[in-house]
């Protein structure tokens, strides 16, 4: 939808605004510093990826791929990593980061999936969408319970700010009125099937303070702003011809481009950030383009580092002057630790009956139960807490593997509808710890000669007690809604990384001695240097976290607007 | 991996049923008249013959498409030459002449050229047995998973690639199939 601005007929190198990162958090940087009139280059490590024209598989049916999905040999020779997610098959391969281009490293006992997606959009063209606030319960835990430091905001600053982007992406869901989850505004919520409104009757008639709500997910399910409705497709993962779900690439990075004050620049890897020692502040960034591998300088008043938590640590680590010889804005030493990410365990059942009921169309959504531990009461086990997701469906026709049966009747019996399954995932909070980090490593390079990444991350007690109870609690509610042959799954099965959540690892505080940002995602240290991707977050709470990145994004671009016209940059 | 190489190994870890290479080439000359045309890439044409035998039989041809249609015993062809990895291949052509040695030994004769009642009564066999790992376990998914996401296999269910509306609770009576989608 939009044009690329080629190098070549770049008339500058000096811009009012820089964005690294064109996922999730610069698409929303690179709209509202545009819509405020700043000149903005937007630098994309990866490929051009435009909206509608790029999804090659958006309308393909499985017989159309050679092996109807499945990964190839070759592909899994390719991601060794990546092909672990679920969101990973020949249909979404291509918006996967190679791992054979990208490796990284780890110690051997700690193991680390970093799943990543290297091209225009970022991880946004490939999240599951889901969209949850985070709560005052959540802004205040680090200072009640004293693990971390305070979030220098607390949920009156961002609430504004939860709304305008709400209203602006389009999340779908349904308002409870909990102060654990604080409401939004929302598009019309998808609907729950026969199963899941029978769960949640259950949950809500035998436990106290436990709600089962519909996924509040970032899907248009009415026109809005010109896009959608979704279709029920549950094929988002592949680009959206209907720009029914919220990705950077159908969205924000247009309304960026619809302002002409967008430069776009793909295959731009940002090296380094310039810190000028003299003003004292980030005066622009060194760029080494991904395929010529030239090196150029980019300069701008206001940069805005949004490469998603680890490749923006990569940067600020790897940005080293006499000033911060540990990388920009390191002064605490704090940038790199108290990575983050959310674990979860899933819990499957079988459900007897509902033989008559079934849904019509393929929903790209499930249900929420949000947390409800250490909320009214307090359980002395564990700190923090973890919310569920989950759905429940009819088996396919992949159970005639299970069940005894062949000839015509069988191949009958197996293209109907079979058995209900309700599963049920607990996501819990991550601690954050300073252990848990992320590092440059010592010797070994990338092919672009930016020193790879060294990831060294584990769950502690308070994790571990939480996977325990939120186990037995989710098989507790199952229990009591009469399903059976309850399988709790393996947490082992879990490696850090999988929540594809990593977040931390430049928090925001209100000491510069013990944090990177301050309340407006500024660094202490580079007033003109904003963080908004993931690496910000103080704490994890249990929710998903990409609403909050983007709320953040949008209000830290006003901010630096605001101060720009003071002239205080 | 070459299928000559997966027949030399697969004959030293079947001990006893292994037929050599040329010995099988032999033997493909003078089999039953074939009731399918496709040449398979991997599979001897005894093997291939045996695998859309038994698909067939797991999913006939009635008023809806049947295996044939679905063109799923070349699917599994295919499998066998680009999909599977090497362990995979060893494991799975050895379970594939042990299925055929073991039918001979036992009725005298090939599993295609044995009477369909028998045929049946040795599938049902296997099919109870209830070790999951199975060769005739894994070849029924195979089966069902090259059957139902063909075209003709999707397309005999209630395929709905584009629903637009979601209605989470709908009534349907038992004759209603799997409403499927792209994904």
């Amino acid at each position: 939808m939009w044009v690329t601005v080629k190098y070549e007929k770049m008339q500058t190198n000096n811009f009012d605004a820089i964005v690294i990162g064109s996922g999730m958090s610069g698409g929303w940087a690179a709209k509202e510093l545009t819509e405020k009139g700043l000149k903005t280059l937007v630098l994309e490590r990866g490929r051009q990826v435009e909206h509608l024209k790029d999804y090659p598989t958006t309308n393909m049916a499985p017989w159309e791929f050679k092996f109807r999905k499945q990964l190839t040999k070759e592909t899994k020779e390719e991601y060794p990593i990546q092909k672990n997610v679920y969101a990973f098959n020949e249909a979404t391969k291509h918006f996967w980061a190679s791992d054979k281009k990208h490796p990284y490293t780890h110690p051997e006992n700690k193991p680390f999936r970093w799943l990543k997606a290297f091209q225009t959009g970022g991880k946004s063209l490939l999240w599951y969408r889901q969209s949850y606030r985070l709560s005052e319960i959540d802004f205040e835990a680090n200072a009640k319970d004293g693990y971390g430091v305070d979030w220098p905001v607390r949920y009156k600053d961002i609430a504004p700010w939860y709304d305008y982007v709400e209203n602006y992406i389009g999340v779908s869901g349904s308002n409870e009125g909990l102060r654990q989850l604080p409401d939004g505004k929302f598009l019309p919520p998808m609907e729950m099937n026969c199963v899941e409104k029978y769960f949640k009757d259950s949950i809500k008639e035998n436990f106290d303070g436990r709600v089962m709500t519909i996924g509040r997910t970032a899907h248009v399910t009415v026109r809005h702003n010109n896009r959608g409705p979704c279709m029920h497709r549950n094929m988002c993962e592949t680009g959206c011809p209907f720009s029914a779900y919220f990705s950077s690439v159908s969205v924000t990075l247009p309304a960026a481009q619809l302002t002409g004050n967008m430069t776009f620049k793909p295959y731009s890897i940002v090296h380094s950030i310039i810190f000028d020692e003299k003003q004292g502040k980030a005066t622009g960034v060194r760029v080494i383009d991904a395929q010529t591998k030239e090196t150029t300088e980019y300069y701008a008043k206001i940069v805005f580092l949004c490469a998603s938590t680890l490749p923006s640590t990569q940067i600020l680590l790897n940005s080293t002057s006499s000033r911060f010889p540990n990388g920009i804005g390191n002064s605490s030493g704090m940038i790199g630790h108290h990575l983050m990410d959310h674990y979860y365990v899933g819990i499957t059942a079988t459900v007897d009956g509902f033989e008559d009921g079934y849904y019509n169309g393929h929903r790209p959504n499930g249900i929420y139960i949000p947390r409800f531990e250490n909320v009214d009461t307090k359980n002395p086990d564990f700190v923090r807490g973890y919310g569920f997701q989950g759905s429940a469906f009819r088996e396919g026709w992949s159970r005639g593997t299970k069940v005894e049966g062949l000839g015509a009747v069988f191949k009958e019996e197996m293209s109907k509808p079979g058995p209900w399954i309700m599963d049920l995932g607990a996501y819990g909070e991550c601690l954050p710890y300073y252990d848990n980090k992320v590092e440059l490593h010592p010797e070994l390079k990338d092919e672009w000669g930016i020193p790879l990444l060294h990831i060294s991350c584990e769950l502690h007690e308070n994790e571990h007690k939480i996977i325990k109870a939120s186990t037995e609690k989710g098989v507790e509610m199952m229990e009591e809604a009469g399903f059976k042959n309850i399988v709790p799954g393996d947490p082992k099965d879990w490696i850090f990384g999988d929540g594809i959540h990593e977040m931390g690892t430049a928090r925001m505080g209100r000491d510069p001695k013990t944090s990177v940002l301050n309340q407006w995602n500024a660094c202490h240290d580079v007033p003109n240097l904003f963080i908004t991707d993931g690496s910000f977050m103080t704490s994890s709470g249990c929710q998903n976290p990409s609403l909050t990145y983007m709320a953040f994004t949008a209000r830290a671009a006003n901010y630096a607007v605001e101060e720009l016209k003071k002239g205080n940059f | 991996m070459k299928r000559r190489e997966v027949l030399k190994k697969s004959a030293i870890t079947v001990a006893g049923i292994g037929v050599l290479p040329n010995l099988f080439m032999l033997l493909e000359g003078c089999g039953p008249e074939r009731l399918t045309n496709y040449q398979p890439v991997f599979l001897s044409v005894a093997q291939y013959d045996t695998v859309w035998q038994i698909a067939e039989l797991i999913l006939p041809k009635t008023d809806s498409p049947g295996a044939d249609d679905a063109a799923v015993a070349p699917y599994i062809d295919l499998l066998f030459a680009e999909f599977f990895g090497d362990e995979d291949i060893i494991k799975y052509v050895a379970g594939l002449n042990s299925f055929m040695a073991n039918c001979e030994e036992r009725f005298g004769t090939s599993f295609v050229e044995l009477d369909e009642n028998n045929q049946i009564a040795y599938l049902q066999e296997l099919d109870k047995d209830e070790d999951e790992e199975s060769f005739f376990k894994a070849l029924k998914g195979f089966i069902l998973w090259g059957y139902f996401t063909s075209e003709p296999g999707m397309k005999s269910m209630n395929y709905v690639p584009v629903p637009g509306k979601f209605e989470g609770c709908i009534s349907i009576d038992k004759q209603e199939k799997i409403i499927v989608g792209n994904r």
